[in-house]
């Protein structure tokens, strides 16, 4: 049973969050003020902190910079919960370590599946906690198929490797059915099957590198399992703790997700720090992104992170941008222009327009997408050693300011 | 305000949660904020006397959250100014707005014995 520390000074918010979360079968400690909170941190050794802010003695924030100080809060996820709402406040909690914050009042149903999200991903993490490299993650999903998310997921890998020259894999986590390789022209030597042979506890680092298939892009991929029925019988324990190996070793990865919201799916999800919801502009499609987009929030993913991309997969009498924007109540962050016949010629042959035509206005797209997803302390400095597709990506972008 | 007006959603959205079992939270939390609310009313008349704001925005701010939490969003206003003379740390000018937050908090007692009557 997961143990959850709740530490607020209001008699009315512990009785209530206590209430939910012993309800939703946490264990649960509570503490009256910072300075308790820091001693239970010691004997309750809770997997999950929720604080106030204002409270007597030690308030919230003197709190996470206290926990956060110490061995055993370095990793522990902490959920700020306050009526204090201004930006200002939200940026103090992150300062000092806060991972999530809710406003009071808050919806109950968020708040367990917020409170679930830290839990499955600190777990996540702590499998293989290693010192140092933490992959940016970024899931692409649609509900139905045919939106292009095999094809979105390999080529924002490929721009990922050719602007920084990092480590980048590729994962397909469709284990019945993916395609993934089939992108990159990647024999299957190895999948997803080679690692999922061991046991749970035997699978490292080392086995996991052994089935990744390596690109001339720098991307490797994990591939998904040559037979369906092996797919199959991939648990989403196997699951989390290959995509932990993986964060630990790449600078990114990118996950083609299945079209469903399964436990492997889930696993995947839990880790990305972005996910692309794609869909094409037909109606079908973009009611599937909206529920979606709303299950993403109700999962407790952070509505910031998760990014709509409209494809173009038909070439005339789609939805407008503005109605789909009205439908699914927030913007569309990218529209793939209807480039069928190039895309089925990379499918055919095996070569992702971002890695064959990188100067033309397809491939630019998916480097230039890979930009904007990249991690920020990358994007903040020239690198030392400047890519090709990063100076392609800066050259554009200078491009672009001229002709404004 | 004769009567006060609470939004029955605020506490019903736990049904959603917890199905039968919510019932039973929200009438421990209506009794948790009945018991705790004198406590608060009691830290900002001491804080008043003793000029101490911290203290003064710190009840105000239990009061306005656990008021928004039952859904009394008007008179939870009520507390929001208070709280934020508290942090502009002159109170000096709150009896009258205090004065008022006591009279109508039978208002809200009455309405939640109400509403944990018909739970049962």
């Amino acid at each position: 049973m997961k143990k959850i520390l709740i530490v607020d000074d209001d008699p009315v918010m512990r009785k209530l969050v206590s209430g939910l979360l012993v309800k939703n079968g946490y264990q649960v400690s509570e503490a009256v003020d910072g300075k308790e909170g820091l001693a239970q941190v010691i004997n309750f050794s809770p997997d999950l902190i929720v604080s106030d802010v204002l409270m007597p003695e030690m308030d919230g924030y003197d709190f996470c910079a206290e926990v956060r100080s110490r061995p055993e809060g370095k990793s522990l996820p902490i959920m700020m919960l306050t009526a204090l709402d201004s930006v200002e406040q939200k940026i103090k909690g992150f300062e000092v370590g806060v991972d999530d914050y809710l406003v009071k009042p808050f919806e109950p149903k968020e708040f367990v599946a917020r409170v679930s999200v830290l839990i499955r991903r600190s777990v996540s993490l702590d499998k293989t906690e290693v010192e140092g490299r933490s992959a940016q993650t970024i899931g692409v999903f649609s509900l139905r198929g045919g939106a292009g998310v095999s094809t979105i997921a390999a080529n924002t890998a490929i721009g990922l490797s050719q602007i920084w020259n990092q480590p980048t894999t590729l994962i397909d986590l469709v284990l019945v059915g993916g395609q993934s390789a089939l992108f990159l022209n990647q024999p299957l030597k190895n999948t997803w099957a080679d690692i999922c042979k061991s046991p749970l506890d035997e699978i490292d680092d080392h086995i996991v590198q052994g089935a990744l298939l390596s690109h001339d892009s720098g991307v490797t991929t994990l591939a998904a399992p040559k037979r369906p029925e092996v797919g199959d019988t991939i648990t989403s324990e196997k699951v989390s703790k290959v995509l932990s190996i993986l964060k630990d070793n790449n600078e990114y990865l990118v996950i083609d997700l299945p079209h469903d919201f399964s436990g492997t799916t889930l696993a995947g999800l839990d880790l990305s720090d972005i996910i692309f919801i794609v869909a094409q502009p037909e109606i079908v499609s973009v009611r599937s992104a909206t529920i979606a987009k709303d299950t993403f929030i109700e999962l407790g993913y952070n509505p910031d992170n998760i990014k709509t991309i409209i494809n173009w997969t038909f070439p005339r009498n789609g939805i407008v941008n503005e109605d789909i924007e009205r439908y699914i109540k927030g913007k569309i962050d990218l529209v793939i222009p209807y480039a069928t016949d190039e895309f089925v010629e990379a499918i055919n042959f095996g070569i992702p327009p971002a890695f064959s035509h990188p100067e033309e206005p397809l491939g630019a797209l998916f480097e230039d997408l890979a930009m904007a997803v990249s991690k920020d302390d990358h994007r903040k400095d020239k690198p030392e050693e400047s890519a090709e597709g990063w100076l392609r990506v800066v050259d554009r972008v200078k491009q672009r300011r001229r002709t404004k | 305000m004769d009567k006060m007006l609470i939004d029955p959603n605020a506490l019903d959205q736990y049904i959603e949660v917890l199905g039968d079992e919510a019932n039973e939270l929200i009438a421990e939390i209506i009794d948790t904020l009945l018991d705790d609310a004198p406590n608060q009313f009691a830290f900002l008349d001491q804080s008043l006397k003793d000029n101490d704001p911290a203290t003064f925005q710190r009840a105000a701010h239990t009061l306005k959250s656990n008021c928004k939490t039952v859904g009394a969003t008007e008179y939870a206003e009520i507390f929001y100014l208070l709280e934020e003379k508290g942090a502009s740390g002159d109170i000096s000018s709150v009896s009258l707005l205090l004065e008022k937050s006591k009279e109508d908090y039978p208002k809200l007692k009455d309405e939640l014995l109400k509403k944990k009557e018909s739970l049962k």
